[in-house]
This record gives C-alpha cells, sequence and structure tokens, in this order.
C-alpha cells in the first residue's frame, strides 16, 4: 500500500526539511516585489512578468531538490500531478496545502486555493488605485509551477485569477494543462 | 502522528517532538554589561597614529555549529525562538537569493533598453571602448539595483529582530550584533573574523559564506571568483541597511579571493 500524498508531504517536511523563519524569506520577497514596481515605475503588468520569469526560473531548479527529498513517482494522471503538487510540492516547501479543486469537466484545468500565503503576510499592495487591479503580487509561485512541472514534461500555463490582497474572498491560482511533452532522447544517446 | 492536520490548519509549525535547547548565547541576555572585555581594546587610536588592525577573537561562546538537516531540523538556533513563527523550507530562501542576481540583470537590460532606444539610434557606431564603458555601467546599475535589495532586507531585518534588544551602546557592539545574529539569522553561521583597526573601518570575514559554498565553474580559480561576485552585493546591502537602522552610516564593498571565503570591508563615516 503506497502513502498518500498527505503522508509523503508531511514526512518530508518533519524529517528532511532544513526550516528558515518565514518572515526571513517573506521580506526578502517583499522587497524583490516594492523594488520592482519602483523599477518599473508602477507598470504592474511588466512587474508581474518579470516574478513569473524569477519563478520560471526557480522552479527548473527546484524541481531537482523536490525529487531528491519527495522521491516521489511518475503520476499517471494529471489529477495526480495537481494532488501531488499541493500535498507535497507546497507542503515541503512553504508548509501550506492549497486546495485542489474546479476541475474543468475535461480534467485538465484546475485551481489551487490558498487558505494561507507564507508569501504575503503582513502585505498591503501599493494604494494607487492601480496595482489592486493589476499586482498579482505572488506571481512567482504561477512561474515556479510553470517551470517544475516543464521539467517533468509537464506544459502548463498559471495565473492567479483572484487575490485576498486584491480584497477577493480567496487566493486562487488557476492551472491549465497545455499538454504532455513527450520524452526526447538526447541526439547520440542510446 | 500528525497526518490527520487540516489542511486548513494554521501556519504555525507542528510542535518539534524532541526538547529544544538553546544554544548558548554569544551575547548576555539581559544588558550589555556581559559582552566580551572589548571596550579596552576599542578605545579609538591615538589621533595621528596608526592604530594596528586588530583581529577581534569571538571569545563569546562557543560557535554553534548548524544542526545536520537530517536532525529534527529546527530552524536556526538562536535567541529567536518566537513560538508563534512560522517556517518555510530553507530551500526557498536559497533559491530566492540566487534568482536575485539574474532578475536584477534583466530589469537592468530592460529599462536601459527603454532608456537608450528612445534617446538615440547610435548602437551600431559605438567604438570598442565605449561599449566596454556601457558594460561597467551595466554592471554598476546591476551592483545598485541588488545592493538596494539588500538594503532594505537589512533595514527590516534589524527592526524586526532587534526590536527586544537594549540600545547599543557603541558601534562595535552593533558590529558584534550583525556577526553574530544577523548573520546567523540570514546565512545560517556566525562571521569568522572581524578586523578593526579602531578608526572606523571593520572587516567581516566569513570563511564558508554560505551564497558561494556549492559555486563552482569549469575553468575554476580565477573565473569562479570574478562570476562569484555579484553574489557578494546583496549581502553588501544587507550590512549597509542593518548597519544605517542601527544608526551606524557606513559604505560595504565585498571580495572573494577564493571560493567560499567571503570578507566584506566596512568603512562607518563619522558623524559629527
Amino acid at each position: 500500500m503506497s502513502r498518500t500524498p498527505r503522508q509523503i508531504g508531511e514526512e518530508v517536511w518533519k524529517t528532511r526539511v532544513e526550516k528558515v523563519n518565514a518572515e526571513l524569506v517573506t521580506l526578502t520577497y517583499g522587497s524583490v516585489v516594492a523594488q520592482l514596481c519602483k523599477d518599473f515605475g508602477n507598470d504592474y503588468i511588466q512587474v508581474n512578468e518579470q516574478l513569473d520569469k524569477m519563478g520560471y526560473n526557480i522552479g527548473i531548479r527546484l524541481i531537482e531538490d523536490f525529487l531528491a527529498r519527495s522521491n516521489t513517482s511518475r503520476c499517471r494522471t494529471f489529477k495526480d500531478a495537481a494532488e501531488i503538487v499541493s500535498k507535497v510540492g507546497f507542503k515541503i516547501f512553504l508548509n501550506i496545502t492549497p486546495t485542489v479543486g474546479n476541475w474543468s469537466q475535461d480534467n485538465k484545468q484546475f485551481s489551487l486555493i490558498f487558505d494561507e500565503n507564507p508569501l504575503a503576510d503582513f502585505v498591503e499592495l501599493p494604494d494607487d488605485g492601480k496595482a489592486i487591479n493589476e499586482l498579482w503580487y505572488s506571481n512567482i509561485l504561477c512561474g515556479v509551477l510553470r517551470g517544475a512541472l516543464e521539467m517533468v514534461q509537464t506544459q502548463v500555463e498559471a495565473q492567479f485569477v483572484s487575490d485576498v490582497l486584491r480584497g477577493h474572498e480567496t487566493t486562487e491560482m488557476r492551472v491549465t494543462l497545455i499538454r504532455i511533452l513527450e520524452d526526447e532522447m538526447p541526439v547520440g544517446d542510446d | 502522528m500528525a497526518s490527520s492536520i487540516p489542511m486548513t490548519s494554521s501556519g504555525l509549525p507542528s510542535t518539534p517532538t524532541t526538547p529544544y535547547t538553546p544554544p548558548n548565547r554569544p551575547f548576555g541576555s539581559n544588558g550589555t554589561t556581559n559582552h566580551q572585555p572589548l571596550s579596552e581594546q576599542n578605545q579609538p587610536g591615538v589621533p595621528g597614529k596608526v592604530a594596528p588592525a586588530t583581529t577581534l577573537p569571538f571569545q563569546g561562546g562557543p560557535s554553534v555549529p548548524s544542526p545536520p538537516a537530517s536532525q529534527q531540523s529546527l530552524p536556526a538556533p538562536g535567541m529567536y525562538a518566537d513560538p508563534h513563527a512560522i517556517y518555510l523550507n530553507l530551500s526557498c530562501l536559497d533559491f530566492l537569493l540566487i534568482e536575485l542576481i539574474p532578475m536584477s540583470e534583466r530589469v537592468v537590460e530592460v529599462i536601459g533598453e527603454r532608456t537608450t532606444s528612445s534617446s538615440n539610434g547610435m548602437q551600431s557606431i559605438l567604438s570598442e571602448k565605449d561599449a566596454r564603458i556601457g558594460e561597467e555601467e551595466r554592471r554598476g546599475a546591476v551592483f545598485k539595483h541588488v545592493e538596494g535589495l539588500g538594503y532594505r532586507v537589512g533595514q527590516g531585518l534589524v527592526e524586526r529582530f532587534s526590536q527586544d534588544r537594549p540600545r547599543f551602546a557603541e558601534v562595535l557592539d552593533v558590529m558584534k550584533f550583525i556577526c553574530k545574529d544577523l548573520w546567523q539569522l540570514i546565512f545560517r553561521k556566525q562571521i569568522d573574523n572581524l578586523k578593526t583597526n579602531h578608526r572606523g573601518v571593520y572587516v567581516l570575514t566569513d570563511n564558508s559564506f554560505r551564497l558561494l559554498m556549492r559555486m563552482s565553474t569549469e575553468a575554476g580559480g580565477l573565473d569562479t571568483v570574478t562570476r562569484a561576485q555579484p553574489y557578494l552585493w546583496f549581502p553588501c546591502g544587507v550590512l549597509r541597511g542593518a548597519l544605517a537602522n542601527l544608526g551606524v552610516q557606513a559604505t560595504v564593498v565585498a571580495e572573494t579571493t577564493a571560493i567560499p571565503v567571503a570578507s566584506f570591508h566596512v568603512q562607518t563615516l563619522r558623524q559629527d
């Protein structure tokens, strides 16, 4: 009987993860976002994009860390992958397990609903009347997910559709499966 | 096992199952009186005479080895055993710090393009020399960007983590706080060596600086050192920001001559 994703996540978090005070990460990330807002003269679309890029680069490296620690096996379906992302992935890095839900009929789209988000603790968006409609503060997470999944042959699109920082009821990220990438053998590797 | 925790449970870390004994505190927890007997050394040099640089040994306590990751992995030992603190995977911080450099490079590029493309279209006739200056300027801009991020983080850290401390009596106390507590907090170990000439210059050396620990390049040697340099800009900013919020204006530069040794040269500015 194999263990559930939740058990794996709990166990890895408890035994195989070195911890750091969340405030340190929150503060560092906050500085990044604040600086980007300044750099781009409050062009929040650009800020979102930069955060996403940053996340993507993290994601393609983070997957190694994830696989090494969690020792999970290949996911059979996109549904399995969603469970692993939430219960193992988010658990062992951010110690949260966003709720997976709102599956589309074709099972190619789901939502991650965040009850808590350590990145956004103590955060208020700039009150220029613009940020609240344009800035996705935690957009780095979309990039991380996209980058990490791409490294395991799963191409997705991820974007936030609501954020409590904007005054919404929930923080929700929508993840869409684009395609499963084919395993490609490197040239000359038999 | 706590596997039945509902996923909406709060972000509090699970209660550690092993007792946690705080390590020896390098500083006495109350007051400044039991600091190391360094006050004598700290007499300002006689004017007109150059004081020799002195190494200030950290005799305050045995160096606290960070616990191996395999153990009940509690956060960094130290004085901030806040029961309400929430914890994340240390890798998150590492990833973030690593990614600051490429991010800043991208931002500088995007912003640079915006300004140059509007001002002139003479890029093609730039001489080689101009190109080199451009490269230096770009590096300077990236430095400023990364350092600025660090500055802000340094300020925030001090604000948050020195709030329960008594006021620092002198600059040396500030330096020791930074070398021991602040460094431990961000980079998981203390500064190995603090030197001063007693005239406002401090040199902080970390013999195995966390951000450089796992760095190598194919060419090795000088190549590695050169390419590692940008990763010292963030801690420079952290130092400057932390010092500023503790009332010490300073300039900070860093260098590494051999990975993973990093030394930070702090020049405090006299304020009258």
